[in-house]
């Protein structure tokens, strides 16, 4: 992993944020849980406090936290196939683990299905077990292209959640928050693209594995001056490596794209087995998803609900075959890749079922090759190392021999 | 006039292939879950029920991870053949991650083939719902006036709702009947009906049913009453080892059965109506409703019925029905109904393990009733 200063800041923040949410209850406020991919400027506009059971349960993967969780959702009836987030998320509340010893209890929830169906269900699943109340906003996933029909369908629904939100906080929706929250978001989001474009440097001054962990900011507190500060912070220190020559590792020889979710539990083994070969991720289409909201030009506009409406329908994991295709073959292109890595993240079924066709149309194109990884974002019984070591070695050989 | 329909159920492509030369009408497959069948009828286009079938798994590999539901790996599978070159389009609906992302795997797998995918709205804010399936009945309409030629006017509507009304009917009483006289029929032949409805058109089935209602006898019968829940009743011959096993199956939440046909059909081309159709009849695991709980829903339909126990029947890997399963059989349990999970692929064979465990819950289930006769 890249040693950057910015690290002990970002851990600083975060702990921060776990702390007041967990203190909600002591300051009166209110505490919703919230999908990653939700429009949390609307919650900030009422001064409800957001809590990810997302990122949660990817840091209980990333401290091996995870199996004691799982195995407690099993216990409680939730079969091995679905998604490892959502058990992680049902068996930290059951035993209150995990790091934080369990995440404070929310008042509401707002789920947004941008990201998946998965989190519908999910959240049903939170619904019943707290007994509070559940906001839920279609996204539909973007077969083809985002249409007006749908960005109109998203936007009727933000005014729902307007009410929603007024109702449950007690007061009127707050415009001018909401406004200073979607620039607070736009301004973050606009900082994390450039932290992302940073890969472009050759040598990538930090690679996929530090985004997977410098993520945590413009999921959890996006919308907030906070987010700001730190990735200008980390953009500020990004600019200084590349202007010395500063890679993330040595000797970089091979750049490579990393698909779908980070396999948590194993994110140093991974920098370190790819770094003796000289490899290194400088692109993700995971951590982009949130730089994709940026894209859509939030700042200054009329419309906010209907430009917050579009950006949302944008990551990633909610885009047709056609899309993934073309963006892969343009981050290959834009940040000089020699080859692809695809994460098959077992219980991730929105962004794993397409990547075998995907694989081989972009190797078609490009001429660069791929390799798929098969495993699961937090379930490390998933993870069988000789497989994943062979493989990548037999790749990592293959793209040498090209080069 | 059963063993006619059986016949359809087990050869489901010769079936259809009868039809279609009959009937000349391009073929346009209807895939899980909830579209709304009557708009393929307007247009002039024969729909088939594509809801998994028992191939082997072979080409589909290439294109679909073992981790995707066997349901969407067999309909790939199945699709992927030259044989099934003749149909003219795949319509998808929403419902799960697994069958959105089943629909872009066409576009590569299939690149000729139209598909379209319905976005059935789940959402909170239910004043939404209208606007949004006013506009995706126009993109329904579209689609289908490309593959069948024909786009419907509401009098071409008016006509397919009313014979899919009558469909609706029928399949109810015969669920009615079932419930009353479940020795009538074998549980495999039941549902060999019901499955023979989705290859061949609804004015040939509608004719066939109401003959064959005329013709059942009305015979209680002995025997363990359960009911079935999950996405689906594949494969087929899993209901021959609940015949062996001395059950009588007098209802079912089957998303490709009970709850499919338990919609009324939108009566008008409206997106009010389709929304009436999608909020009617039975609760879905992919059905977004505030508030619903189905497990009181199933076991307020277990007693209605009369049944003696619950049966989950668990399609691997079906993701909405197992985030949903742990709440009801809590539910069951609580309400003191026995309860039995069975697991199976669609290209399951092999069903000795299930058999066992069935043969010890319909035990289980005759002590239960010896302590409450005693009692």
């Amino acid at each position: 992993m890249t040693k950057l200063a910015s690290t002990s800041k970002m851990k600083e923040i975060m702990g921060t944020y776990y702390l007041e949410a967990k203190n909600a209850a002591h300051n009166g406020l209110k505490v919703a849980w919230v999908t990653s991919g939700a429009p949390v400027e609307y919650l900030h506009a009422v001064g409800a406090i957001p809590i990810y059971p997302e990122n949660y349960a990817a840091m209980c993967g990333a401290s091996h936290a995870t199996a004691e969780l799982l195995r407690k959702a099993e216990s409680l009836g939730y079969a091995g196939e679905l998604c490892s987030y959502a058990r992680s998320d049902f068996g930290a509340e059951a035993l209150q683990g995990g790091p934080l010893m369990g995440l404070p209890r929310p008042d509401f929830l707002v789920c947004a299905s941008n990201i998946c169906n998965t989190v519908t269900k999910w959240y049903q699943v939170l619904s019943r077990h707290f007994q509070v109340p559940l906001f839920l906003v279609d996204m539909p996933f973007v077969h083809d292209d985002i249409s007006e029909e749908m960005v109109a369908y998203v936007k009727g629904q933000f005014a729902g959640l307007e009410e929603f939100l007024a109702e449950i906080m007690g007061r009127p929706f707050d415009r001018d928050r909401f406004s200073e929250a979607v620039l607070q978001s736009a301004r973050a989001t606009e900082l994390w693209r450039e932290v992302l474009e940073m890969g472009k440097a050759r040598p990538a001054p930090l690679n996929s594995f530090d985004t997977f962990i410098h993520l945590a900011p413009i999921v959890t507190l996006r919308g907030t001056p906070r987010a700001v500060e730190y990735y200008t912070a980390l953009v500020e220190e990004l600019r200084e490596r590349v202007s010395r020559g500063e890679g993330s590792i040595p000797n970089e020889r091979i750049r490579l794209l990393w698909d779908n979710l980070p396999i948590w539990y194993r994110i140093k083994y991974l920098a370190d087995f790819l770094a003796n070969w000289g490899a290194v991720p400088v692109v993700a289409t995971y951590t982009n998803s949130w730089a994709l909201i940026g894209d859509v030009q939030l700042e200054g506009r009329d419309d906010l609900a209907g430009a917050l409406a579009r950006a949302y329908l944008s990551p990633f994991i909610n885009r047709g075959v056609r899309y993934r295709i073309e963006y892969l073959c343009r981050m290959i292109e834009e940040f000089s890749l020699d080859g692809f890595l695809m994460h098959s993240d077992r219980t991730c079924k929105p962004y794993s079922l397409t990547q075998l066709p995907v694989k081989e149309e972009v190797q078609r194109r490009t001429g660069k090759p791929g390799v798929v990884l098969e495993a699961d974002k937090v379930d490390e019984t998933a993870f069988v190392e000789a497989a994943i070591t062979t493989r990548l070695e037999a790749f990592l050989e293959s793209v040498l021999c090209r080069n | 006039m059963l063993d006619e329909l059986r016949e359809a159920a087990e050869n489901p492509r010769a079936e259809v292939m009868k039809w279609l030369r009959v009937t000349g009408r391009p073929v346009v497959a209807v895939l899980p879950a909830y579209f709304p069948e009557p708009l393929v009828h307007a247009a002039g286009a024969f729909p088939v029920g594509m809801w998994g079938n028992t191939l082997p798994l072979g080409a589909s590999d290439s294109y679909l991870q073992s981790f995707s539901c066997s349901i969407a790996r067999s309909i790939l599978e199945l699709a992927l053949k030259p044989e099934s070159d003749f149909i003219a389009g795949f319509i998808f609906t929403s419902m799960c991650d697994n069958f959105e992302t089943l629909a872009e795997v066409f576009k590569l797998a299939l690149p000729r083939k139209p598909v379209f995918t319905f976005v059935i709205p789940n959402t909170s804010h239910l004043p939404s719902r209208r606007p949004h399936l006013e506009r995706e009945l126009d993109r329904a309409l579209a689609f289908l006036s490309r593959v069948a030629g024909k786009r419907p006017s509401p009098e071409d509507y008016a006509r397919s709702a009313k014979l899919y009304g009558e469909f609706v009917r029928l399949v109810r009483e015969f669920y009615r009947h079932r419930a009353l006289f479940p020795a009538a029929l074998s549980n495999y032949d039941f549902y060999a009906v019901l499955k023979a409805s989705f290859f061949m058109p609804k004015e040939e089935f509608n004719p066939r049913l109401r003959s064959l209602l005329e013709d059942l006898d009305r015979v209680g019968g002995e025997g363990a009453r359960v009911l079935l829940s999950g996405i689906v009743p594949q494969p087929l011959s899993l209901l021959k080892v609940f015949d062996a096993a001395g059950t009588r199956v007098v209802g079912d939440d089957f998303a490709g059965a009970y709850r499919l046909f338990s919609k009324e059909p939108a009566a008008a081309l409206l997106g009010s109506e389709i929304d009436k159709y999608l909020l009617s009849g039975a609760p879905c695991s992919t059905l977004h409703r505030d508030g619903q709980d189905r497990g009181k829903y199933l076991a307020a339909r277990v007693r209605e019925l009369g049944a003696d126990g619950f049966v989950n029947w668990h399609i691997k890997f079906c993701e909405p029905e197992a985030f949903d399963r742990p709440h009801l059989l809590d539910e069951l349990r609580r309400q003191g109904i026995p309860t039995l999970v069975l697991e199976v692929e669609t290209s399951s064979r092999n069903f000795d393990a299930l058999r066992t465990r069935l043969e010890a819950f319909v035990e289980l289930i005759r002590q239960e009733k010896e302590k409450g006769a005693v009692s």
